[in-house]
């Protein structure tokens, strides 16, 4: 996928009347709307009764929609994107979520981790993940950027938890951002995460689940801006691709002055994290993510964040 | 014509977490429409006394790992006042047919081909149905509950 595709801005977790969301689903859609959603997943907190709705109303709209449900634990919630049948959570162990992970599955989903980090019992009940996973292999991806308790939650922490999964060889793990909306206010610390989508899609739900799963994905806070990377073959490669070995540079686009006044870049591989200059070659062991600052390299100042590019080998899956 | 199908009531106490209770009914009739009516008082526990300030401040310090001031202060502050969590299921003779995940204190309810948001669009059968009551969290002494379920045909 060279320059076949184009950036979609999707919100992947969101909530109406048919769970604890305050508002409708029309209502929902057109909120997100305003704020630039091109693909919306609808995740009711057990509950998959809105999705036909919502596929109707994203359709009328021209929104690209994505069903499913957030199965809502005591022990942790798990997003399952393309879930369309209610779950009878009340017998999950917590020394065994990879049952839920295999359901998921069995139904064409996909998994999503929800908000890793956050509260729970007794501020919130069923928030706090305090399932035991044991095979990580069978999660989709993270929600690195759940920004919908985002003062009770530790992002910066999931972010380096995801980074280090990556490192043990979990390469096929995403990377997304999630409103988690519930048709409040917002707050200032909501991203977007931006899919690449092929220009001509037969099925736009399949297609969005399949960038997501190929993590051909970039998180911003708001805008765009595509962090690529240019291999030792002089071809440019998004998120997910998979890059030649050898030496790679960063090239950054974005429109407009979405770029930050003082732009600084690191990128993680299997081994460090260093900073990075655009079009200044380094070269990377396993994997690159690829991290936008603005003045300082650290949580507050996350501006963009890539799933990972891979090297040297096939890609786990 | 409007025929009660179940109707009970009981008390949850304070510490109950992470529980659940169901009923299970048998709705001898297709009813166009089931009405579930589920109330539960008090909604809100409006203070925290020291053992639940100290359980919440474990938890920031456990689960998010904040034992910082004035973060853990000013969180437990604002926690309150919190409300009691009960959700309401339904498993239908066929198929579950839903939930409706939001701790309002009062749920009216209605189950059939044109139901309340959180449930599935489907005719109502004969059979067994299990009404299930999740209990996310109580914080009062006491949380009474009452639940009454009403069948619903034309005359």
């Amino acid at each position: 996928m060279k320059q076949d595709y184009e950036w979609y801005n999707a919100q992947l977790h969101n909530h109406t009347c048919h769970s604890d969301g305050r508002a409708s689903v029309a209502k929902t859609i057109d909120l997100l709307r305003e704020r630039g959603a091109q693909v919306l997943a609808l995740t009711d907190h057990n509950a998959a009764s809105g999705n036909e709705e919502f596929l109707k109303c994203c359709a009328e709209r021209g929104v690209i929609g994505i069903r499913g449900n957030e199965i809502s634990t005591y022990f942790g919630h798990v997003v399952g994107l393309g879930l369309e049948e209610y779950v009878d959570w009340r017998y999950m162990r917590p020394d065994d979520p990879e049952s839920i992970f295999d359901l998921i599955h069995e139904r064409g989903g996909l998994c999503g981790y929800a908000h890793p980090i956050r509260i729970g019992y007794p501020l919130v009940p069923g928030c706090s993940w305090l399932f035991r996973i044991h095979d990580y292999s069978r999660i989709d991806y993270y929600e690195i950027l759940n920004t919908g308790d985002y003062l009770r939650s530790r992002n910066d922490m999931v972010i380096e938890e995801w980074i280090g999964k990556l490192r043990e060889g979990l390469l096929h793990l995403g990377a997304v951002s999630a409103l988690d909306y519930h048709g409040r206010p917002w707050h200032g610390h909501e991203y977007v995460t931006w899919l690449a989508l092929p220009h001509r899609m037969e099925n736009p739900e399949k297609s969005a689940m399949e960038a997501i799963r190929r993590q051909n994905m970039i998180v911003c806070k708001d805008r765009l801006i595509e962090l690529n990377l240019v291999g030792s073959d002089g071809k440019e490669y998004i998120p997910g691709e998979r890059v030649p070995d050898g030496p790679v540079r960063l090239r950054v686009r974005a429109e407009g002055d979405a770029l930050p006044a003082r732009p600084v870049y690191h990128a993680d591989d299997a081994d460090s994290r260093r900073e990075i200059r655009p079009d200044v070659p380094f070269e990377a062991k396993g994997f690159a993510v690829v991290r936008l600052f603005d003045g300082q390299a650290d949580f507050d100042h996350l501006v963009a964040i890539t799933n990972p590019f891979h090297f040297g080998g096939r890609r786990e899956q | 014509m409007r025929s009660t199908l179940f109707k009970t009531n009981g008390v949850f106490y304070r510490d109950t977490y992470y529980a659940h209770v169901s009923f299970l009914v048998e709705v001898r009739a297709a009813y166009r429409a089931i009405e579930i009516s589920f109330r539960y008082d008090p909604l809100f526990c409006e203070s925290a006394d020291e053992r639940q300030r100290e359980e919440m401040r474990q938890a920031l310090a456990e689960q998010i790992y904040r034992t910082d001031e004035p973060f853990v202060t000013e969180c437990m502050d604002r926690a309150y006042p919190i409300k009691n969590g009960i959700t309401v299921a339904v498993r239908g003779p066929e198929q579950w047919l839903g939930e409706h995940h939001a701790y309002t204190g009062h749920e009216e309810l209605v189950l059939g081909e044109r139901p309340s948001p959180g449930f599935f669009a489907v005719p109502n059968r004969e059979g067994q149905y299990e009404f299930v009551l999740h209990v996310f969290g109580i914080y009062t002494p006491e949380c009474r509950y009452s639940l009454e379920i009403v069948g619903v045909n034309e005359e």
